[in-house]
């Protein structure tokens, strides 16, 4: 029996139009679904993956940020090791979003804590900094650099330090007490800003889910 | 004469020693107005800076006031607040004292009050001990221990 319907084919494979347009929504539904499977709720909102600044870890190694980190996902936090209250919060909320991290077995994670006070924070000094509260360096380093190049990083993440009490030592030191910006910046792989947060009040579990987010 | 210089001289002593009980009374009560508790101290390096923390709980009815704190453990100590600046900018400054209002607790935590020590002496290991004394104009001096202590989970 043959059947005369115009508007019903049961038989596509007769109607080579039809199965062209079959396989091209195919194509665009896997297209979809894997453009679903990829994507993330995190906007991008700084892009640094063009820019390379200069930095010198505590251990005295050069690095380009965020470059040398291409293919990692890092948690950046901004401190000054004078800083008695806020930014040894921020270095205990890192380490602890580490240690979740770590605990999890995600990889290809890394953290980073980088002075605005270059004038003081030399890498001996971060290195003692970091020695004294025991830090996991495995996949975390402590950066400062040449005054110029940290002034440009913090001006293109957005963190600001602005001089405020000062007191000077019986040695003549002048140590400055800066008002700054509390954050830890979340960002992806390709060195693009993903999520800031307070650094001093970062709730670990959020950065750690948003980690594994990123790491899907 | 004799006499009347005898009694004159024990009338002195017995009112000075009088005096003397008096005052170290008031002392030892006053004291134990202001009661310090959960003192710790973060963890830090030589010649950096670290945070004194507690609660200071003044029992009696009259407010009182801490002006000042001393340690062997840095050069300079100051008494600071962590304050909002704009823009979730963060900053400190030292202030002159802290009222502690009668019947009531003030609390020196993260993020707020704090006595800072700046230039420390030698290193601050977790597990140490920090010896301070805290100065109140009524209550006079009450020493305090104060553990080194790694950070808490969540401050």
């Amino acid at each position: 029996m043959s059947i005369n319907n115009p508007y019903l084919n049961l038989n596509p494979s007769h109607n080579p139009s039809h199965n062209l347009s079959h396989n091209l929504n195919l194509t665009l539904i896997a297209a979809l679904l894997l453009f679903i499977s990829c994507s993330d709720n995190l906007p991008i909102l700084d892009d640094l993956s063009g820019k390379n600044y200069k930095l010198i870890s505590q251990s005295e190694f050069a690095f380009n940020f965020p470059g040398d980190y291409k293919g990692k996902i890092v948690v950046a936090g901004y401190i000054f090791t004078n800083c008695p209250d806020i930014c040894p919060l921020t270095t205990n909320n890192l380490r602890l979003i580490q240690e979740k991290i770590n605990e999890a077995g995600i990889k290809n994670v890394e953290f980073a804590a980088i002075s605005f006070d270059p004038d003081v924070d030399k890498p001996a000094v971060l290195k003692k900094y970091a020695e004294i509260r025991r830090m996991d360096l495995s996949n975390f380093t402590f950066f400062t650099g040449e005054k110029n190049e940290i002034e440009s990083l913090m001006k293109d993440v957005g963190v600001f330090a602005i001089p405020g009490d000062s007191v000077q030592t019986s040695s003549g030191n002048n140590m400055i007490f800066y008002i700054h910006t509390d954050r830890i910046s979340l960002i992806d792989s390709e060195g693009r800003i993903r999520k800031n947060y307070l650094g001093s009040q970062t709730d670990t579990e959020e950065v750690a889910a948003d980690i594994k987010e990123l790491s899907n | 004469m004799k006499s009347i210089l005898s009694i004159l001289f024990l009338s002195l002593l017995i009112i000075s020693c009088g005096k003397k009980d008096e005052t170290a009374n008031n002392t030892i009560q006053t004291q134990q107005q202001i009661e310090i508790i959960n003192t710790w101290v973060r963890v830090s390096a030589q010649n950096m800076n670290t945070a004194l923390f507690f609660e200071v709980k003044n029992k009696s009815l009259n407010p009182d006031t801490l002006y000042k704190v001393t340690s062997d453990a840095a050069e300079i100590i100051e008494i600071h607040e962590t304050f909002h600046h704009e823009n979730g900018m963060m900053g400190m400054r030292g202030i002159e004292f802290v009222e502690v209002p009668a019947k009531a607790t003030v609390i020196f935590k993260p993020r707020d009050l704090h006595v800072m020590f700046i230039n420390l002496n030698n290193d601050l290991m977790l597990g140490d001990s920090v010896q301070a004394e805290l100065l109140f104009r009524k209550s006079g001096s009450v020493k305090i221990s104060a553990e080194v202590k790694e950070m808490m989970k969540r401050e």
